[in-house]
């Protein structure tokens, strides 16, 4: 797994920053915490190309550094994120959905500025942009920057922000220990201080909600309310707030999958339940109780027409808005799948959505049609029959399946080749004879879920590695093209044609190449995120 | 020699019994009504000559206690005709029940010569006595009249103890329709639901019965349980899912004991379009070097696949195809 992640995390930075800040990163990557000399001698740069290359990492958020006192100087440790890294595959999925997300137009466009840019100042994005300061686009982008901040879809960064929350852990632990003694603390007291910051750490999440958030209320930003006038300032840094899209992402996902599963219908209410709900956090386990007229309210009536068209209602009873979607409500209720729970009667009823149990039941889905694809029917109805009843000697599976003896065994030795399903033994006998051994036979998701994880990596790593080979295929077409791009730009309005028409037409279909490279790989993304990001 | 009135009666008893084995003091309780005052000893002479006749079979128990069960007087009249070796080949069988024994462990338990033990076999097949069975190619003998272990599961769904996949795919096939067709209102939107608490969906019953109407099954009769395993291996396919309905039984009513009001079983059939992966559709879901040949500067690597410029020139091809019938548009994939 490791070996695979190393392999994709310098792929994607050679792809987005070229092979020498990979160099860097996977020196990093693979060595783990060192100081810039070393960085230095192992990627056999200069000290200032190997600084050039840390300070792109650093400001997109890759590379974070953290201060150590040893003995008479103090020398600062580089390290690399693996998870920020592998965060950079989604950008894709937030550029694209961000105007929908954060409702706005101009939405996408600056997302996909900060991400290019790692951190920004909004002085800097005005500035860079050419924008007017009197025009209507800035304020459009004023709007939708500061709706950005107070839906955190982006977070305040500053100077302490570039150490690791591990680094940040540590310090506040030494601040703390420093309080209690100034000897070498007891195992007693260092237990005392980690609990004392833990409970700090905790209170401070659920009365803020972020420690960010402190940060905010600094920026002196009044609010809409108080004045027609937003201020952001100037010289703040921002960043994304990849949290914040991946629960908007998991979300979409969820609709897609009760769209999928039962209907349309179902799958806007769930839409609308998810949007009210709102939650920031990934690791959110349940979402707040809504109640019906809630619901009721937030659905537009346009919407209704749809509704009456996929319900057959029983006979002889009238059919109301509200009967109608409580109808909807209940069925999601009743599906297996735990997509809605019902908490209380009160109000007509509170609801809520248990993020996890609907995750879980997304992922299995998922993962039982990977073995339908891979391992037939016969594949998926064995791993369904050992996922229901655990462990199972041969015989049993071959009642349950209905299946012939001999594909039941071939079918569970391919799923055992690919790590899928695992023997457990019991001898009979003291010798642990084979002949008087029971053999039972069984699944475990959450590890199999690992293994699909590991493969996904693996092929995303292969596609870069085809993308690259066929980009240096074309190198020379590339370079030709670009050429010709160039003495377009130049010379406005002739007419320049480096290109055969043989040429013009590789390179359409390189080009198409690279579209289907890219579509397979962001296919993927997504599967990754539910793999990973949501638990 | 003839069977006594007396011994008939006994013998009568225990038949009664069914074909399980009764201890002799239970018979002596037993025939305390019809023969009463029997002493202990003239019981144990009435079995004993029961024996000799074969009409009941005998049992010793590790606590030194006999138990007996009776034997037909049809088989018996025929175990009159055997000889010594035959009888005890027989008893063998007998003892072996449901699960048969091979001729090979015959021989090995009766000390026998193979000739005499294939003449007895032979003979006692053409009396009807016994009978021939083959699970897995290994010949099995056992009593004529009784149903051997493996089939015992059910006589639709297997074949000489293997599962006949003809039958079982047909059949499955029957039920996914009856119970598709069940599934989805008709005269609504083609995403169309039924409200919850609909009982129209297909049960157990009602599958049964679309068998038995459909004459596909000539030469036997379906059973519930044969349609309860093939739902089930539906079940495990992700095609159908169970859903219970029906009267939730009232807490404080008398007649929570009253299966009528039970909540009963119903299937419904889940829509084909499940929900996909992206692993698969690439080369490297289905690669067979994927997971170990593979590597990035190996033998085999994703520099030199042959399975991606095939994959990427048949998507090449196609997008040019559909560029001919609708004119060039845009090359846009969507995810």
């Amino acid at each position: 797994m490791a070996e695979t992640l190393n392999r994709l995390c310098c792929y994607l930075i050679r792809d987005d920053f070229g092979p020498i800040v990979e160099q860097v990163a996977k020196v990093l990557l693979q060595k783990g915490r060192l100081t810039l000399p070393v960085i230095a001698k192992l990627s056999k740069f200069t000290l200032t190309k190997t600084r050039e290359c840390l300070f792109i990492l650093i400001q997109h958020n890759l590379v974070y550094w953290a201060d150590a006192r040893e003995s008479q100087k103090i020398g600062i440790y580089y390290s690399i994120e693996i998870d920020e890294i592998l965060a950079r595959l989604n950008f894709g999925i937030y550029i694209k959905n961000a105007n929908e997300w954060i409702e706005s137009r101009h939405a996408s466009e600056l997302v996909k500025y900060i991400l290019l840019n790692g951190k920004v100042t909004f002085g800097g994005l005005v500035e860079d942009q050419k924008i007017n300061k009197k025009s209507s686009r800035y304020k459009d982008i004023k709007e939708t920057f500061s709706k950005m901040i107070e839906k955190k879809y982006i977070l305040s960064v500053d100077f302490t922000d570039s150490k690791s929350a591990r680094d940040k852990a540590s310090e506040a632990e030494q601040r703390e220990l420093a309080k209690v003694t100034n000897f070498i603390p007891t195992k007693k007291q260092m237990a005392e201080a980690k609990a004392k910051l833990a409970a700090n750490l905790d209170s401070e999440d659920t009365a803020i909600g972020s420690k960010r958030r402190l940060n905010l209320e600094n920026l002196d930003r009044p609010t809409k309310q108080q004045k027609g006038e937003i201020t952001i300032d100037d010289n703040q840094y921002f960043r994304v707030n990849y949290e914040k899209f991946n629960v908007k992402e998991r979300n979409k996902r969820f609709a897609k999958f009760v769209r999928d599963r039962i209907n349309r219908s179902a799958g806007t209410i769930i839409k609308y339940i998810l949007d009210i709900a709102d939650c920031d956090k990934a690791s959110e386990v349940e979402s707040c109780s809504i109640s019906l007229y809630r619901i009721l309210k937030i659905i537009p009536e346009s919407k209704d027409e749809l509704f009456g068209q996929q319900m057959k209602t029983e006979k002889g009873k009238t059919v109301t808005r509200e009967s109608l979607i409580k109808q909807y409500l209940d069925h999601l209720i009743d599906d297996d799948a735990n997509i809605l729970c019902k908490r209380d009667e009160n109000m007509g009823g509170m609801y809520f959505v248990r993020y996890n149990a609907l995750c879980e039941s997304l992922k299995q889905q998922v993962f039982e049609n990977i073995i339908l694809e891979k391992f037939g029917t016969k594949g998926a109805r064995i791993l369904k029959v050992l996922h229901t009843k655990q462990k199972l000697d041969e015989k049993a599976i071959t009642a349950f399946t209905l299946m012939s003896v001999t594909d039941v065994r071939q079918k569970l030795i391919e799923l055992l080749n690919a790590g899928f399903a695992q023997v457990q033994e019991v001898p009979r006998s003291g010798d642990r004879a084979p002949s008087r051994t029971f053999f039972f036979w069984y699944v475990d998701y959450n590890k199999c879920y690992e293994i699909i994880l590991n493969n996904y990596y693996r092929t995303l790593a292969n596609i870069h590695q085809v993308r690259f080979e066929q980009e240096s295929g074309a190198a020379r077409l590339l370079d030709k093209k670009e050429k010709e791009d160039a003495l377009k730009q130049l010379n406005s309005n002739t007419f320049i044609q480096l290109l055969t028409e043989n040429e013009t037409k590789a390179l359409s279909d390189l080009e198409f190449i690279l579209t289907q490279l890219d579509t397979a790989q962001l296919r993927m993304v997504q599967d990754v995120m539910l793999f990973k990001n949501f638990k | 020699m003839e069977v006594t009135e007396e011994e008939l009666t006994v013998h009568k008893i225990i038949l009664e019994q069914g074909q399980i084995f009764v201890d002799e003091i239970k018979i002596h309780e037993l025939i305390e009504y019809e023969l009463p005052d029997t002493p202990w000893e003239q019981l144990q002479i009435i079995l004993e000559s029961l024996h000799s006749f074969g009409l009941v079979r005998k049992r010793q128990t590790h606590d030194e206690r006999v138990l007996y069960q009776a034997r037909t007087k049809e088989i018996a009249k025929k175990l009159q005709n055997l000889d010594e070796r035959e009888f005890e080949i027989y008893e063998l069988i007998e003892n072996s029940e449901r699960k048969g024994i091979a001729k090979s462990e015959i021989q090995k338990q009766s000390k026998i010569v193979q000739s005499i033990v294939e003449s007895s076999l032979k003979s006692m097949q053409d009396q009807q006595l016994i009978k021939e069975v083959k699970p897995k190619n290994k010949k099995l003998y056992m009593l004529f009249d009784i149903k051997p272990v493996d089939e015992s599961l059910s006589r639709l769904l297997y074949n000489n103890g293997e599962v006949d996949t003809i039958v079982v795919e047909a059949l499955k096939t029957l039920c996914y329709n009856f119970i598709f067709h069940r599934s989805f209102p008709k005269d609504l939107d083609e995403d169309g639901i039924y409200h919850p608490g609909y009982t129209g969906y297909a049960t157990l019953e009602k599958i049964l019965q679309c068998i038995h109407e459909s004459n596909l099954i000539t030469d036997c009769e379906a059973q519930e349980s044969d349609i309860q395993q093939l739902v089930d291996v539906l079940i495990y396919e992700g095609k159908v899912v169970r859903i219970f309905s029906g009267v939730i039984p009232d807490s404080d009513a008398m007649n929570i004991m009253d299966t009528n009001q039970e909540s009963h079983v119903m299937y419904m059939a889940r829509k084909p379009r499940a929900v996909s992966n992206a692993w698969t559709p690439t080369p490297c879901g289905r690669c067979p070097y994927f997971k170990e040949e593979c590597t990035e500067d190996g033998e085999i690597s994703p520099s030199n696949c042959v399975f991606y410029p095939q994959w990427l020139n048949r998507g090449i091809s196609m997008i040019h195809e559909v560029n001919k019938s609708k004119g060039k548009g845009k090359n846009v994939m969507d995810w």
